[in-house]
């Protein structure tokens, strides 16, 4: 410690030769000049004393008759002197820090932590949209607004957390649970059909069954009264509960045109940015028009810190307008797909009973329509005084 | 009667100086008044009544200051010599 003080404060190392040394190192001294290392090798003594007492000292040299001649200067003051003709060095110097200074103000990298690994689309887009992204200014972003908004925007989150390490970022957030549906038992209700259809099964579990099994029913008729009568005459209001199976007629199509307006692929374009501190520097030209791009960063590591300097690679499928005219095998193919594909979606929870499909051409047009029997559950929980439209 | 014998006693003890002798590669003399002769083989400090002589080899004072030399070296004897009045 005591070394690197004096290297700060610079020091002197002298000889003094000639004289009488004892009387040198008396009056020195007597004037508290600090002097360490002496040696006296029999010719002159070699001795150490700090910058600022250097010039003190030759006076008692001078009163014990001896001569000073310096051998040596160390320390900061006497390099900070022989340099100081080198102002390009220091505001080099000076520049490093203030840039240090100033770079250290902003978001360089971006971490998103996630409790269960999985990330959701398009978070950091939405995070950029915010203000939090790389090369944002730190004081800018205000982080209880930005953890309020993200709450907002996805509803499937249940907690948000953004931290500011130095230059990073860490956005944490967690899924919320989904929550069970509770069955409204208390207020009184009618189950009323949602379909036309002829009623294959009828499964009554609260109210009173007022069709049974054979009988045909319209989309909106009674299947389960919530007016229960009790032994004495009265009338009671109840929750009305229950599945109502029938056989139902739906049906569904699909319309294609012959003539398709289409895009083809004709060549991929890379275009390279060279990213700095946030700044894209591009080499060439993205091509105009319409295509598809996609994007993948290069960014430069170093003990698994994402450094801000880094290749962007841009790829470009041109696309190139063309007009197909469809075949009608072909027509029919992609109608005969979208109406299985729709049958498929739609009627997922039902019993399929029989399927026709039937093709019919208008000029342009081909239209694929699907005749579908099945059997499901058209029973619908409906409040007293609420008519179902 | 035994005050003043404690008295001489202290006396005694404040007039002379401290010495700290760390095996024979360093001493520290406390109160040093003066350097009496120096060189590389001895030492002779004037410790005020009495005259220390350090002898030995490659010897040299570290710290000179504030009444407090500390001396390095390869020390082969001390001797305390008494100055006359």
């Amino acid at each position: 410690m005591i070394k690197l003080l004096r290297l700060l404060c610079g020091y002197v190392v002298f000889e003094a030769s000639g004289g009488f040394c004892e009387r040198f190192l008396n009056l020195c001294k007597i004037n508290n000049l600090n002097l360490w290392n002496i040696k006296n090798n029999g010719v002159n003594v070699v001795a150490f004393t700090t910058a600022s007492e250097f010039a003190l000292i030759k006076k008692p040299a001078r009163n014990a008759g001896m001569e000073i001649n310096v051998v040596k200067e160390c320390g900061l003051p006497f390099f900070m002197k022989r340099h100081k003709w080198r102002c390009g060095a220091l505001a080099g110097v000076f520049l490093v820090f203030v840039a240090v200074w100033f770079l250290s103000g902003f978001i360089w990298e971006v971490e998103v932590v996630t409790d269960n690994g999985v990330k959701i689309e398009n978070f950091t887009e939405c995070l950029a949209d915010m203000g939090v992204e790389t090369g944002a200014r730190k004081s800018k972003i205000d982080v209880l607004q930005v953890q309020e908004s993200l709450l907002d925007t996805f509803s499937e989150l249940s907690w948000v957390s953004i931290n500011i390490f130095g230059t990073k970022a860490q956005v944490e957030y967690m899924y919320a649970k989904p929550q069970k549906d509770i069955a409204d038992k208390m207020n009184p209700t009618n189950v009323v059909s949602s379909k036309s259809g002829e009623i294959v099964l009828v499964e009554g579990y609260a109210g009173k069954n007022v069709v049974r099994a054979g009988d045909c029913v319209v989309k909106g008729s009674l299947l389960i009264s919530g007016v229960t009568k009790n032994a004495d005459l009265s009338e009671d209001l109840v929750h009305a509960r229950g599945k109502v199976f029938a056989k139902t007629e739906n049906e569904i199509c699909s319309i294609t045109e012959d003539n398709l307006n289409a895009f083809l692929t004709n060549k991929i374009n890379s275009v390279y940015k060279l990213m700095f501190f946030g700044l894209k520097i591009p080499f060439g030209k993205t091509p105009g028009g319409k295509n598809i791009t996609t994007s993948g960063n290069f960014m430069l590591e170093g003990n698994h810190v994402v450094l801000p300097v880094g290749v962007q690679r841009v790829d470009c499928l041109l696309l190139k307008r063309n007009n197909i005219k469809l075949k009608e095998d072909r027509c029919k193919k992609i109608n005969l797909l979208h109406c299985v594909e729709k049958k498929r979606a739609d009627f997922a929870d039902c019993e399929l009973q029989s399927v026709q499909y039937r093709v019919e051409k208008n000029g342009k047009n081909l239209k694929v329509s699907a005749k579908i029997i099945c059997v499901e559950n058209i029973a619908v929980e409906v409040p007293f005084g609420k008519e179902e439209n | 009667m035994k005050i003043p014998k404690i008295k001489r006693l202290k006396e005694e003890i404040n007039n002379s100086c401290p010495i700290e002798l760390y095996g024979n590669k360093r001493i520290i003399v406390f109160d040093c008044k003066s350097v009496v002769d120096y060189s590389n083989d001895f030492i002779v400090l004037d410790l005020g009544g009495q005259v220390l002589r350090i002898c030995g080899a490659n010897l040299v004072a570290d710290s000179f200051v504030f009444g407090q030399t500390d001396i390095t070296g390869d020390i082969i004897s001390l001797e305390f010599v008494q100055v006359s009045v």
